[in-house]
């Protein structure tokens, strides 16, 4: 699994010293301290606070808002409707190019005409404290005239339903199917067909910091720079320059801390595009922190599915092949910029794939109705994919009279297969289903706990044991979103800088958000440069914001892996003077020897980016990385499931980061799209 | 989530308190705020004037008077745990409370605003009915005592009247003969039950029941009695086919309304299951 792809070199990190190394994170004291700083305890100057008001309707047409008593309420600075943001902000639209015939409607910040989910934002009132501007919200008046609402599939899909959109032709969002051939007629000629309809009611990710943006918008330069809990500071920046009218360089967006993400902080949401356009109106910072009660109504939903799925079996047990409906509803539009299409592609893509099938048919159709918009939100798709399967395979395995585990085994792509391909078209690359799968047969002792069961079963105690297998995608890379016209992370990139010190800056574009970027992103750079990570300085999360919330963080590796960093920096040393290649050989503490630092190079590796020094400052910057799809998938239960502690990278960091989970996948990740090394 | 201004006094006596909370007009009473607190933050009351109870002397601490103990209405949730008067005294209380919130709102929650609130889903008004107490009311007319069978009346309501301060909890004393239960079902720790129930029986030295009283929260718009099931058990010793017995009697006697959490056939079930895992708790001596 860890084999190098395509052009890494012959021997990386041949002086491992962090990589793979169960550090401590550099930032958790200050964290642990209440030394966080999250865009909660950011106070600017003239700083306002911005609430909104809420449609309690699924479906309504606004008939007529009255904002002047609420224009006349104590510390009131602006009550902006819909059409005063529509004046400055032009509409978004949630589709991707490469979803074929994807349609959606064009939003804007605030509703001009109808509500179409019940918490909708639809009236903002800025006011110089949270409480005043509550207290001037319960003054706003809308007439609300009932629309009736859409409020699951089968109300989406009915002859005559209400639309949602009525510029639409109908309910569906998206429509897509897959199709290997031949399903019939392995279905007409299998022994046992088994079958099921799944229902997965809808989730959402909890983050114990709520969303939270402030805008500052400043007129005398035309400049705006935002404070933002968010996953993707760059994406953002595009995205409020285009919308807004703004020079992108005159754009600036913050992640500081970030209490949490799982995905949630990734979407455009109306009130974050709002508050832009009240600072702009206001010419002045404004906040806005999404309390509880407003995250369940306005932060994306995920996982709304009815699945119907039939698998053909052959009387041994083998699979021959999976025939799958997803049917999902999202909300009344489809999410921006990474729709609300992807979760369901994936599910149709995903359902199957630990697996070898000899045939695979899928059909996926998502629907709008009016509730919270969906999207993407943890492991997206995956808990779909993976309970439709695995239950189908637990029914092939008791038709044909087969435990759990000798179905799996049977079934399973041999871990001699790959390179290999899924039913459904994913690359895989080097997993070990078989090798995992027989790891945790010994792991958990499943004899003796099934005994175990069925003693405990003779007491009338009911104890299930479930077996999952599933291929987990990451590290998919900006062409992800990217082929479908979705500037996601194209600008995802990291730059080093040595410090006349001898000191290492990393400045990183993707964000911490409680992962363990910033520990990950030190152990690879101290290790590349052959250097201690005490001296490795990280700053991660701000588009342009490099430089300016360098700190100092010194994170000691426990006593033992220092020791051993020591003697490894002596053979490194050792292996310097007998000529190895060593861009920045020497002692962890050393300075960094000028002669490398004042020359200029050409990297031609790094797809044309210039590998270029300013003064003493080196820079590594790589625009585009670019990875093959599969090259990133795994078999997540073959892993020890002490890498998963505390998460990892999700795919939606794609670029820089490499791999999601243990170090040593960090490492391979860094290797295919990150830092590559070279020859100075 | 930002309460609506409004005023605040501290009273010391409840006669200040009653007085300031009639004067206002539109007032509440603060105890531990652990019910309030949330309810301004989300504007679903937005009283002009909060009149704190917390330095009313009256209203502190426990004491035994011959077979009563008095409990002052601020009593902390977490004191139900520690006080020895309880333990010893009121024991279903000390059971019930590592069941009611987290230790944060234990802290600050007190037995008086809990059980003036008399929130359905809530452990301690239902173990007032299963252990018979009485509730010590400041109003108008001076002090009086109400039987918690004629206290709770409707969903919130209770035989408080407007501005009529709850003083303290009357809880007749356990001694030897005694047995008592507390159980509930939840789905995480904490959370408030989806059934839950506590009795409080006198045996016979035979071990037949001499009288019991068995209350339920979380099925019915306030806590509730399952007389027909007191009946049945009177002057009967516990066994399995007299568990069956009353378990059976549970779906006359009780009719929770269809709800967002659970359906009524449900409840019930649990309900049925709680009911024998109490019996057969107190079939052998406490
Ligand atoms: C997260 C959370 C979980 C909880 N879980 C549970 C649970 O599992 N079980 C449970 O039972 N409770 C639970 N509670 C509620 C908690 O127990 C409250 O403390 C209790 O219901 C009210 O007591 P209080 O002293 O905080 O009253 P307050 O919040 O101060 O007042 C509650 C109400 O009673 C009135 N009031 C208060 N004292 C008096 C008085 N002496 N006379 C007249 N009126 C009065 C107030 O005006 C107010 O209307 C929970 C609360 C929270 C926040």
């Amino acid at each position: 699994m860890n084999a190098p792809v395509t052009n890494a070199p012959a021997k990386p990190f041949d002086r491992p010293g962090h990589v793979g190394q169960p550090l401590s994170r550099p930032n958790a004291k200050r964290l642990l301290a209440g030394r966080g700083r999250y865009v909660t305890d950011i106070t600017l100057p003239r700083m306002l606070h911005a609430v909104f008001v809420r449609s309690p309707y699924a479906h309504a047409r606004i008939a007529d808002v009255d904002i002047a008593a609420a224009q006349a309420m104590p510390g009131v600075r602006l009550v902006a409707t819909g059409a005063d943001l529509a004046r400055l902000c032009t509409p978004w639209v949630g589709t991707l190019d490469h979803f074929k015939g994807m349609k959606s409607p064009p939003q804007l910040p605030l509703p001009l005409e109808r509500a179409v989910w019940a918490g909708q934002a639809v009236v903002a009132v800025v006011a110089d404290t949270r409480a005043l501007a509550e207290d001037a919200a319960e003054m706003v008046a809308i007439s609300f005239e009932e629309l009736p609402p859409v409020t699951d599939l089968d109300m989406a899909q009915a002859e005559g339903a209400p639309r949602v959109s009525p510029e639409l032709a109908d309910n569906m969002c998206f429509r897509a199917g897959l199709d290997t051939g031949g399903v019939d007629d392995i279905f007409a000629n299998a022994a046992h067909v088994v079958e099921g309809e799944f229902h997965f009611g809808r989730h959402t990710g909890v983050t114990l910091e709520p969303r939270a943006i402030i805008a500052d918008y400043d007129p005398s330069e035309e400049r705006l720079t935002v404070h933002h809990a968010t996953q993707t500071p760059y994406q953002f920046q595009d995205l409020y320059a285009r919308h807004y009218g703004i020079a992108e360089s005159r754009v600036r967006v913050i992640a500081p801390d970030v209490g949490g993400s799982f995905g949630v902080k990734l979407h455009v949401y109306h009130e974050d595009m709002a508050v832009v356009g009240l600072s702009m109106m206001l010419g002045r910072p404004v906040k806005f922190v999404a309390d509880r009660t407003e995250a369940f109504v306005s932060d994306i939903h995920a996982r709304d599915h009815r699945v119907k799925a039939r698998a053909a079996v052959a009387a041994d047990g083998t699979i021959l092949a999976m025939d799958v409906e997803d049917e999902t509803a999202v909300g009344a539009f489809s999410t921006y910029p990474r729709t609300s299409a992807v979760e369901g592609n994936q599910v149709i893509r995903l359902i199957g794939a630990p697996y070898t099938l000899a045939g695979y048919r899928a059909d996926l159709k998502v629907l709008f109705q009016n509730k919270v918009q969906t999207s993407q939100y943890r492991a997206v798709g995956h808990p779909i994919a993976c309970a439709v399967t695995e239950r189908l395979v637990d029914l092939a395995g008791q038709k044909a009279g087969l435990d759990p585990f000798a179905v799996r085994a049977k079934n399973m792509i041999a871990d001699d297969a790959y390179p290999c391909a899924s039913a459904t078209g994913y690359k895989f690359e080097a997993l070990s289903h078989q090798a995992c799968l027989a790891k945790l047969h010994t792991l958990m002792d499943y004899d003796r706990l099934r005994s175990e069961q069925a003693e405990a079963r003779a007491r009338g105690i009911h104890r299930g044991i479930g077996i999952a297998a599933f291929v987990e995608i990451t590290n998919p890379s900006p062409a992800f979103y990217g082929i479908g016209g979705a500037r996601i992370s194209a600008q995802d990139g990291a730059i080093i800088k040595i410090t006349p010190s001898g000191e290492v800056r990393c400045l990183i574009s993707v964000t911490e958000q409680g992962q363990g970027t910033e520990t990950i992103m030190g152990q690879i750079v101290a290790d590349y440069l052959g250097v201690s990570r005490d001296i490795v300085d990280r700053t991660s999360g701000g588009a342009q914001a490099q430089g300016q919330r360098a700190r100092r963080r010194r994170g000691h590796p426990p006593g033992p892996a220092r020791r051993a960093g020591s003697r490894e920096r002596r053979n490194r040393r050792a292996r310097h003077r007998a000529g190895a290649h060593q861009p920045f050989g020497g002692g962890a503490h050393r300075l960094f020897p000028l002669r490398y630092a004042a020359r200029r190079h050409q990297c031609p590796a790094l797809g044309g980016a210039s590998l270029r020094t300013a003064g003493l400052s080196l820079r590594l910057h790589q625009r585009h990385s670019r990875l093959p799809c599969g090259g990133g998938c795994r078999d997540r239960a073959g892993e020890d499931p002490q890498a998963f502690r505390g998460g990892g990278l999700r795919p939606h960091h794609q670029s820089a980061a490499g791999g999601r989970t243990g170090a040593r996948r960090r490492g391979a990740g860094a290797r295919r799209g990150f830092l590559r090394r070279v020859p100075l | 989530m930002k309460a609506r201004a409004f005023s605040y006094v501290r009273s010391e006596t409840l006669a200040d308190a009653y007085a300031a909370f009639a004067q206002a007009g539109d007032a509440s009473y603060i105890s531990g705020g652990q019910s309030l607190v949330p309810a301004l933050a989300l504007r679903l009351q937005a009283p002009e004037l909060l009149v704190d109870l917390g330095a009313v002397a009256e209203m502190h601490g426990v004491t035994l008077d011959g077979d009563m103990l008095r409990i002052g209405g601020l009593t902390r949730h977490a004191q139900m745990l520690t006080e020895p008067l309880i333990a010893r005294h009121a024991p279903l209380l000390a059971q019930a409370a590592p069941h009611v919130a987290h230790p944060a709102i234990r802290n600050r929650g007190t037995l008086g605003g809990s059980v003036a609130l008399a929130d359905p889903a809530s452990e301690f008004p239902a173990m007032m009915l299963a252990m018979d107490a009485r509730m010590e009311i400041f109003g108008a007319a001076g002090t009086r005592l109400v039987p918690a069978d004629a206290y709770f009346q409707d969903l919130y309501q209770t035989a408080l009247e407007p501005g009529e301060i709850l003083v303290a909890l009357h809880v007749p004393s356990v001694g030897p003969r005694h047995r008592w239960a507390f159980d509930e079902l939840t789905r995480r720790r904490g959370d408030y039950a989806m059934v839950g129930a506590g009795l409080q029986g006198l045996f016979e030295e035979d071990g037949r029941i001499e009288h019991i009283r068995i209350a339920f929260f979380s099925v019915a718009a306030t806590p509730v009695r399952v007389k027909s099931v007191e009946a049945a058990l009177a002057g009967r010793k516990i066994d399995a086919a007299l568990i069956a017995h009353v378990q059976g009697l549970i779906d006359a006697e009780l009719d929770p309304a269809e709800d967002e959490h659970l359906p009524p056939a449900m409840r019930l079930h649990l309900a049925r299951v709680l009911l024998g895992r109490l019996l057969q708790t107190v079939s052998s001596p406490t």
